[in-house]
């Protein structure tokens, strides 16, 4: 399932509307009792009348001029809207986006674009700009989220550059939400400052989990591929710094030209020197951004790398470590890799091509990044079930 | 070479540090016994002993394990200079911080 | 067409800037060619010789694979980075670390008593009639509050003998009351038994059956060989054995039993068929092990009558059909194997006793004799009844579990124990891997340090250690099984 989460599109019915953007929950209610409605926009299908004293109004219906201010057209965009996620409208722009969507598994939040990587992959390229605005948002719209959210992440680019207000935000998430997961995707240069890495452990959030990649055993890998001298170094003493601290971390790896061929080496170095990291992921690459141009540059299937990547998940499980393969679609992978391989894409990215109707393991595959398609495996194929005296086992349509 | 159980050459202690010749007579003493003797000249007489009826081949090995071993002593000398002081900061620093693993 | 957009910049702007620097390291050889290199958390390279002297020259190029993994493994830094000294330090504390959770493992000689009269016995046996060969009650009652006094989160009582069984009712005793403090400690608690099996019984067996109580028995090979050397009056020692195997295996699971083997000379030209026994009584391991030099086995000179070298002989062919076991589709272990294994690619090693830096006298495992006297280790015990009390460290009548574990006799014993000040193994590559084996060279040479040069525990430890480099190094399909045993 694709999914747009931002459009700008909105049609406005009322003359009276806020000039500036806004934020609000959406909310199917209209008997809402009148005390909560202030924060609310109330979401209707067909037409009514419109009670007063929500924040705004959206209708799939085309109706005349509203009463209401803030009254606006969607049609059938945003299918998928419902109660409890939170939107922000931007009237002037006519734009919608959705930034939390109550029924996903997973709502990413973008806190910044700032980033001191520059890595050859990106798939969210940095901006170099005063992007305060988007933490103070975050921390306006927790409140609105549901208690029962089973996992936020955080990503930038770099969590890490806001600070002492990251340590605020996870405080944040810790009050409002303590039931939900919390994951924070951060390159880990800044934890190379221990006291940083102390003020995080000390929020003592009941399940936060920092994703840090890491990208070889070696500086001169590393630092090539997030473009930025002496990173290893400081990623390095952040991951110590964080576990010293008991905030648990994962090690994110990247597998692309440049990092496949010291794959194994990575595993190796991992589990002798970060065995304490509470999970590995080996992940395919997101043709977005950077990645996108300089696809030549990095670009490798998948199929070519079978053999590093299963030698690594061996020296990594072996080592008992917990270990992840992501962004795989179970085609071209190693069959022995299989119970590695996680169905990642977040649901809002993720799409099948048309071959996958036919494939017998599509439940349990993550499927490819709507980014993908620009360039793919020369692997994909549908596996179709054969039927065997054991066990139901998948097998390659040739 | 060993008319009797003994044999005798002499070694230059400019090539070959002291230190490493003793390390490795310690590690042939199986073989044979090692010694440095004080000679008249600049370079020391090292005097090779044998255990009785041993053969000229064994003997022969014998010695040429000795240089095998002095030639790997000279290079861990060479080693243990450039790293000794590296090794004391490194194990200075692993018992000056809380660890990682403890519970 | 492969250039990365121009506003990146390509590999060479971050290769290594200027000469660099050599960490802490250890090399030997390893066979006519090559050489192994490691460091002091247990990392290694092999390489051949003019590239370990352009290593230690500063000669070595950059970029190449080999250059990389020694960066990688910790033997050099270069640039600006220096986060290895960073974690070579993490690393060797979390080495370190272990040795503050000691004594997991304590064995109580029940009774001296056996119904065997083995001619290499490593116990100087008793008759079975004479009960003042067994363990009071009272002395048992002290050891097990020694037990609990050990701040390690595994506890491991064994019982030994002679042969154990023969005082059951102290063993159930010991059983009982140590389950019961440990409902106050809350530790890993296990037993194990080590007999014979000649007095295995259905009382026995329910009792274990209540408990976390295994067995450890002797399988020496095929019943001519075992027979041969374990002398029962009436009735066969093999025979003995393998029934009490299954009836154990039937009554208390397939893993509660587990086989010990012991070489002797008779051994040496017959490991298969010994393996091969070990499989046909459904054992997935084994402990290819050497003859030890206490007990009667000094006495009849035993040790003297192989040499090394046979036994290395003997290990070697026992390991290739081990591993073509597996290769073949039975999975099959050989734990001494696995343990030097292991030490070498588990970032923490292992506990095993015998192999230990300081040595396991005391902090690994301790023993309480039946007359209550306390030793060091197993051996330390068999040394003094031969009249060495080098390694006894006490008496449970006179002397706390504190005094016991800070006392001169351990402290000094642990001092020399240390690879890292020994000669000869100070230098030495396969020194993570090693220990030093105190009681060993005590009985052998008079000295609990030794002359390595005429030590056959350092000639078994650098044969096996090279033979498992090399087969990890050359033979990928030794390699797969071998991993699988870490």
């Amino acid at each position: 399932m694709l999914i747009k989460l931002h459009g700008r599109s909105l049609r406005a019915l009322s003359p009276e509307r806020s000039p500036e953007p806004f934020l609000g929950r959406v909310c199917t209610n209209p008997a809402l009792p009148a005390a909560a409605r202030s924060r609310e926009i109330l979401l209707v299908e067909g037409p009514c009348e419109l009670p007063g004293g929500f924040r705004a109004y959206l209708t799939r219906s085309e109706t005349g001029v509203a009463r209401q201010p803030n009254v606006f057209f969607i049609g059938a965009e945003f299918p998928f809207l419902g109660d409890g996620d939170i939107i922000r409208i931007h009237p002037e722009r006519s734009g919608l986006t959705v930034l939390y969507r109550r029924s996903s598994a997973f709502n990413s939040m973008l806190v910044t674009e700032r980033c001191d990587n520059y890595c050859v992959m990106c798939s969210q390229p940095p901006k170099e700009r005063d992007d305060g605005w988007l933490v103070d948002e975050l921390f306006e719209i927790i409140p609105m989220m549901s208690p029962e959210t089973p996992e936020i992440g955080i990503t930038g680019g770099e969590p890490g550059l806001l600070g002492s207000r990251l340590v605020d935000l996870v405080d944040r998430f810790r009050r409002f939400l303590p039931r939900t997961a919390l994951h924070i995707l951060s390159n880990g240069r800044a934890f190379a400052d221990e006291k940083f890495a102390l003020a995080l452990a000390k929020v003592g959030h009941p399940d936060l989990m920092l994703g840090i990649p890491l990208y070889g055993d070696l500086p001169e890998v590393h630092d090539f591929v997030v473009q930025a001298r002496g990173a290893f170094d400081q990623t390095i003493r952040g991951i110590l710094n964080l576990k010293r601290h008991r905030v648990r971390v994962e090690l994110r790896f990247v597998v692309q030209r440049d990092t496949v061929e010291r794959l194994p080496a990575f595993a190796r170095f991992v589990a002798r020197n970060l065995l304490f990291v509470d999970h590995v992921a080996l992940m395919g690459l997101e043709l977005m951004g950077f990645a996108r141009s300089n696809l030549d540059a990095i670009w490798i299937d998948p199929l070519d790398y079978q053999r590093e990547l299963a030698e690594a998940v061996e020296i990594l499980d072996r080592a008992r470590m917990h270990v992840s393969i992501y962004n795989h679609q179970l085609c071209v992978l190693d069959p022995v890799l299989h119970r590695f391989a996680r169905a990642s894409i977040s649901d809002w990215k993720n799409l099948y091509l048309e071959e996958c109707a036919r494939c017998e393991a599509r439940a349990r595959c993550g499927g490819f990044f709507a980014s993908s398609v620009v360039r793919r495996s020369r692997g994909i194929a549908p596996f179709a079930i054969a039927e065997q005296s054991g066990p139901m086992v998948a097998q390659r349509e040739d | 070479m060993t008319a009797d159980d003994r044999f005798d050459t002499r070694i230059d202690v400019q090539t070959y540090r002291p230190a490493a010749i003793k390390k490795a007579a310690y590690r042939v003493a199986e073989r044979c016994t090692v010694r440095l003797e004080p000679s008249d000249s600049d370079e020391p007489i090292l005097r090779f002993t044998f255990p009785p009826r041993t053969s000229d081949t064994a003997a022969a090995e014998a010695v040429r394990v000795f240089y095998q071993e002095l030639l790997d002593e000279e290079l861990r000398a060479q080693l243990h200079e450039e790293t000794d002081a590296l090794r004391s900061l490194i194990l200075a620093h692993a018992f000056s911080r809380t660890d990682l693993l403890q519970r | 067409m492969n250039q990365l957009a121009d506003t990146f910049r390509d590999r060479s702007a971050f290769a290594p800037s200027g000469p660099y620097r050599l960490l802490p390291a250890r090399f030997s050889r390893l066979d006519d060619r090559r050489y192994v290199i490691t460091n002091d958390v247990g990392e290694y390279v092999v390489l051949e010789r003019p590239a370990l002297q352009a290593l230690l020259r500063h000669e070595l190029q950059p970029g190449t694979p080999l250059y990389a993994d020694l960066k990688s493994r910790h033997f050099l830094f270069d640039g600006e980075s220096r986060v290895a000294l960073d974690l070579l330090a993490l690393k060797y504390r979390s080495r370190a670390d272990r040795i503050a959770d000691f004594t997991a493992l304590h064995m109580f000689v029940v009774t001296l008593r056996c119904d065997h009269t083995c001619s290499y016995c490593q116990v100087s046996r008793q008759m079975e009639e004479k009960s003042r060969f067994d363990m009071s009650q009272a002395h048992a009652d002290r050891a097990v509050e020694f037990v609990f006094r050990s701040p390690s989160p595994a506890i491991k009582i064994e019982f030994q003998g002679g042969e154990p069984l023969l005082n059951f009712d102290l063993i159930r005793h010991v059983v009982l009351r140590a389950e019961s403090l440990n409902r106050e400690h809350g530790r890993d608690l296990v037993f194990v038994i080590a007999s014979n099996l000649t007095r295995l019984n259905d009382e026995i067996l329910d009792f274990c059956k209540g408990h976390r109580i295994y067995f450890s028995t002797s399988l020496d090979g095929p019943a001519d060989l075992h027979d041969e050397r374990r002398a029962l009056p009436r009735g066969s020692s093999y025979r003995a054995a393998v029934d009490g195997i299954q009836r154990i295996r039937e009554a208390l699971g397939p893993d509660a039993v587990a086989a010990l083997m012991t070489t002797s000379p008779g051994s040496l030209p017959r490991v298969r068929e010994i393996v091969d026994e070990y499989v046909k009584q459904g054992f997935h391991s084994i402990f290819l092990r050497s003859l030890s030099p206490y007990g009667f086995a000094v006495r009849t000179s035993l040790v003297r009558r192989y040499d090394v070298d046979d036994w290395v002989k003997f290990y070697v062919e026992g390991l290739r059909h081990i591993i073509d076991l597996n290769l073949s589709g039975y999975p099959m272990r050989e734990e001494f194997a696995a343990i030097l294994l292991q030490k070498m690619f588990a970032p923490v090693g292992n506990g095993y006793v015998d192999l230990q830096s300081p040595a396991g006298l005391g902090i690994a495992g301790i023993i309480y004799n039946y007359d209550g006297a306390i030793y060091a280790s197993d051996e330390g015990r068999m040394l003094a009844e031969m009249g060495d009390h080098t390694f006894r460290l006490g008496h449970l009548d006179e002397d706390s579990f504190e005094e016991v574990m800070t006392s001169d006799t351990l402290v000094d014993l642990l001092k020399d124990s240390m690879l890292e000040g020994l000669p000869m193994c100070s230098d030495c590559a396969f020194m993570p891997y090693c220990g030093s084996d105190p009681v060993f060279h005590k009985a052998t040479q008079g000295d609990v340090i030794g002359h390595k040069a005429f030590s056959s525990f350092c000639k078994k430890q650098m044969a096996v250690l090279r033979h498992l480099i090399a087969l990890m190094e050359d033979d990928a399909s030794a390699r797969r099984v071998l991993q699988s045993w870490i």
